[in-house]
């Protein structure tokens, strides 16, 4: 039995291998322009970041107070991040990072649905023998998810800078946060090197934040792409009817990125800026 | 070591300065134009609905407030209303009595009057009357008895005569009145 399975997922894998079917890691280059490189992944981010605005001023038109069905759409959509995020970051910061968190929701999402489009990762050319596509998921880009990691985290010290200060952030991050009246003067004093050291690794932390960031989303959509090419590739009768429901799961995976990118920056410039409005614990 | 681990690792993914910064000059560009071109009038007009609906709702229980002071009022002016109506109707009552006592009084003095002027009228008659009947009968008396005496009579007689007859007829009368 065991034997049997082993020879089964083997096959499997010398397929995929034999078809050669794996996405590249990185973007091809199409050309340039005045010097500007411009990829596959790059051509396609300024395509459908075109049909974001698009889309969405479509479905908005003039906001009406009587809604239309596309203005309803919007309008859930928005009040539902709004209330999600409001708890979470803290009604003193949430009118002000709004913009930015429902930002990166809607182009994250759009951007990761849009690599399920025909055409994503089929239309190009054949040089050599190499197949070279015109468009390739922004997502499974890693200039675009580092990019947005970078305005994440710009935006997280904008945010954090500005309504603690840099005293505040400091002590935030380095600050005792013991009790005095609880414990003795020595303990006390100690806990000062252990919260120092805390600050140190919570320091790491923040400037990983941009590997985690952009690495998580990268390889969530690039692993999805490289998912369903070889689900297709698995064999020729099936390739119609098999990706079907990876289909539906890079949907949901979809969805799911794009609020766990935006859930993580709202928690942490949430972290920071929302520490006095936590309820204190009921006695 | 490490910066050549690093350069690696962006050559595997082809991480590129330029590309990075238009990817970052694209988010925030997108990003803006979603904010100012359907965000925010999307959430201004949310809270636009949100105020009317509570202004509607605020102008509906205000409307509902007036509406029973309105209806208190209209009972307490019907209350006050039937109060006066009350008042007026005793008032009325009242006055009418009191012009019925006058005018009944008024009435039965002047019936009190007629009835004592006929009465008066009716004595002066009465009394006329008996002066004629007096001097009727004093003369057929005289006639009379000149007649049954054949002679006639002289004046002491004629006034001694007619003195009797008087007196007969003013008891006779006294006697039946």
């Amino acid at each position: 039995m065991r034997k049997g399975l082993f020879t089964f997922f083997g096959c499997i894998l010398a397929f995929q291998v034999q078809a050669g079917v794996a996405v590249s890691p990185k973007p091809y280059l199409l050309g340039t322009i005045g010097g500007f490189p411009i990829t596959n992944g790059m051509l396609y981010t300024w395509i459908i970041s075109l049909a974001i605005i698009g889309i969405v001023r479509w479905l908005v038109q003039k906001p009406q107070l009587i809604p239309t069905k596309g203005q309803v759409v919007v309008e859930t959509l928005i009040d539902n991040i709004l209330q999600l995020l409001q708890p979470i970051v803290g009604a003193r910061v949430v009118k002000q990072a709004f913009p930015v968190l429902i930002g990166f929701f809607i182009y994250i999402l759009m951007q990761n649905w849009s690599s399920l489009l025909p055409g994503v990762g089929t239309i190009g050319k054949l040089e050599h023998g190499h197949f070279t596509y015109f468009f390739r998921p922004s997502n499974a880009d890693l200039n675009a998810t580092l990019a947005l990691a970078i305005v994440s985290m710009i935006a997280w010290g904008y945010f954090v800078f500005s309504y603690e200060g840099f005293t505040g952030t400091i002590r935030h991050i380095f600050g005792n946060k013991a009790d005095k009246s609880e414990l003795s003067f020595g303990i006390y004093s100690f806990l000062f090197f252990i919260f120092l050291g805390v600050g140190l690794i919570e320091c790491i932390s923040i400037l990983f934040r941009l590997v985690s960031l952009s690495f998580r989303l990268y390889g969530n959509v690039f692993g999805g792409e490289n998912l369903l090419n070889n689900i297709m590739a698995l064999a020729p009768w099936t390739k119609y009817v098999l990706p079907v429901p990876f289909y539906f799961l890079e949907i949901l995976i979809g969805v799911v990125q794009a609020l766990v990118f935006t859930l993580l920056v709202a928690v942490y410039i949430g972290s920071i800026c929302n520490q006095e409005e936590e309820p204190s614990p009921s006695p | 070591m490490g910066e050549t681990a690093v350069t690696r690792l962006m050559g595997t993914f082809g991480v590129q300065s330029e590309l990075l910064i238009a990817q970052i000059l694209n988010f925030c560009l997108v990003a803006y134009l979603l904010y100012r071109f359907a965000i925010k009038p999307t959430l201004k007009t949310v809270e636009e609905r949100q105020k009317k609906i509570a202004d509607g709702l605020q102008y509906a229980e205000s409307m509902k407030q007036q509406l029973a002071a309105a209806e208190k009022e209209r009972l307490q002016i019907l209350k006050q209303a039937q109060e006066e109506a009350q008042a007026l109707l005793a008032k009325a009552t009242s006055e009418g009595e009191q012009y019925w006592q006058v005018q009944k009084k008024a009435a039965d003095e002047k019936v009190e009057q007629i009835v004592s002027q006929a009465r008066n009228a009716m004595e002066v008659e009465h009394r006329n009357l008996l002066n004629e009947t007096k001097a009727e009968v004093s003369t057929l008396v005289m006639e009379t008895t000149e007649r049954l005496l054949q002679k006639v009579l002289t004046d002491d007689l004629r006034a001694k005569l007619n003195q009797q007859a008087v007196s007969l007829l003013s008891n006779e009368h006294g006697t039946k009145t």
